[in-house]
């Protein structure tokens, strides 16, 4: 990672990148395979899914294609070495991860939309990063937005505190705030999803296939709340170091504690 | 199978806690499950829904999610201890959902409020629920 990325990634919350291809096409085709094999079809095309499938249809098509490409032990193994010298740049070495989540986007499906929102809203920590795949080439509505860090919080004071603020308001408000990220075959962003950001109605012709693993250091914060976001739960052990694993096998903290 | 189609129902919403609500605590993905099953016996369609900023009291989430809502529409929440416990704010949401004629179905209280008497309980027992802690 560049300074110049990094300073991009400070100043606006993401950063694009291009994964490694091998890894990529992997991921791609792990996708195509499954859907092959879930609704009998010779062929994919991945942009063109929404001439195959019903907007009814949907949602527990998703959920067998996340548990598949979750129950594989290569696809979050790709998706993290696809990215991961930025990955480690971003948030160190020594990693949990997120399951990862899938999101199909028909052109003009209202019923799966990702409101704006960041991801410490249901009580995520602070210190994650959020590295975001596209399978097809995206732009405009038929991708994620995000909002830069500076306006992010100006919009989360509002919703900490104004009774009568909805999210029709700030969506109007904050309109010109919005920035789409376009992304060709093959690139990513990482973005720290403490940034406001999520999705509109795809008004674009072609569907969008995604998904998001979130990465975070074994070590930095969890969300203060008392919830789930936690690792063996919410994050798995990605990449623990020498030490880690040592204090695993021995129980000295117990002598201290 | 048209009749099939036309029988499902796609004006029911729903949405969840993102901590705890009355004596429960759920992970949201278990509360998904939940509701998903509950979708899937009144014959609706199931869309994911997205839960409340844990750091604010002003229920922004909720509000915008009423307010989006169409007429007659069904809301389905898994507990009445999910509504807001700000008695203003609960008041403004069920002043809205009784002029929109909102069905809310409370799955943990096996409970489908629909006319304005009913929604009345709601105060009620949350009112009865403080008296006994």
């Amino acid at each position: 990672m560049k300074n110049s990325q990094k300073n991009f990634f400070i100043k606006n919350g993401f950063f694009k990148i291009k994964l490694q291809k091998n890894k990529f096409l992997h991921l791609k085709n792990k996708i195509k395979v499954i859907l092959k094999n879930e609704l009998d079809l010779k062929q994919v095309d991945l942009e063109k899914f929404h001439t195959k499938i019903k907007i009814e249809e949907l949602n527990n098509l998703r959920l067998k294609v996340f548990k598949k490409i979750n129950a594989d032990k290569n696809f979050k193994k790709n998706a993290y070495l696809s990215a991961k010298k930025f990955i480690h740049e971003a948030v160190g070495n020594e990693l949990c991860s997120s399951d990862a989540n899938l999101s199909i986007q028909l052109p003009n499906d209202k019923s799966s939309l990702l409101e704006m929102h960041s991801d410490f809203f249901s009580g995520e920590s602070l210190f994650q990063i959020n590295l975001w795949i596209p399978f097809v080439n995206v732009k405009r509505t038929q991708s994620m937005f995000i909002i830069n860090p500076s306006d992010s919080l100006k919009i989360l004071k509002k919703i900490k505190h104004d009774r009568a603020l909805q999210f029709n308001d700030i969506n109007k408000k904050f309109k010109s705030k919005i920035r789409w990220i376009n992304l060709k075959l093959g690139e990513a962003i990482l973005f720290s999803p403490n940034c406001l950001h999520g999705n509109v109605v795809n008004l674009e012709k072609k569907t969008r296939w995604s998904v998001n693993i979130r990465y975070k250091n074994i070590y930095s914060p969890y969300g203060k709340e008392r919830n789930e976001k936690k690792i063996g739960s919410f994050y798995t052990l990605l990449t623990p170091k020498a030490i880690t694993q040592f204090n695993l096998k021995y129980d000295f903290d117990e002598i201290i504690n | 199978m048209t009749l099939m189609k036309l029988l499902i129902k796609s004006n029911c919403h729903c949405y969840i806690a993102n901590k705890s609500f009355g004596n429960y605590y759920l992970p949201t993905r278990f509360q998904y499950v939940i509701l998903r099953d509950y979708f899937n016996k009144i014959n609706a369609v199931f869309n994911m829904p997205q839960g409340e900023p844990i750091f604010t009291k002003t229920n922004i989430r909720l509000r915008s999610l009423i307010n989006n809502l169409k007429p007659k529409s069904i809301l389905v929440l898994l507990s009445i201890y999910v509504l807001p416990e700000n008695k203003i704010i609960r008041k403004e949401i069920i002043s809205k959902m009784i002029k929109k004629k909102i069905e809310l179905h409370l799955i943990f209280e096996k409970t489908v409020i629909k006319s304005k008497k009913d929604f009345k309980k709601i105060n009620d027992t949350l009112k009865l629920d403080r008296f006994t802690k």
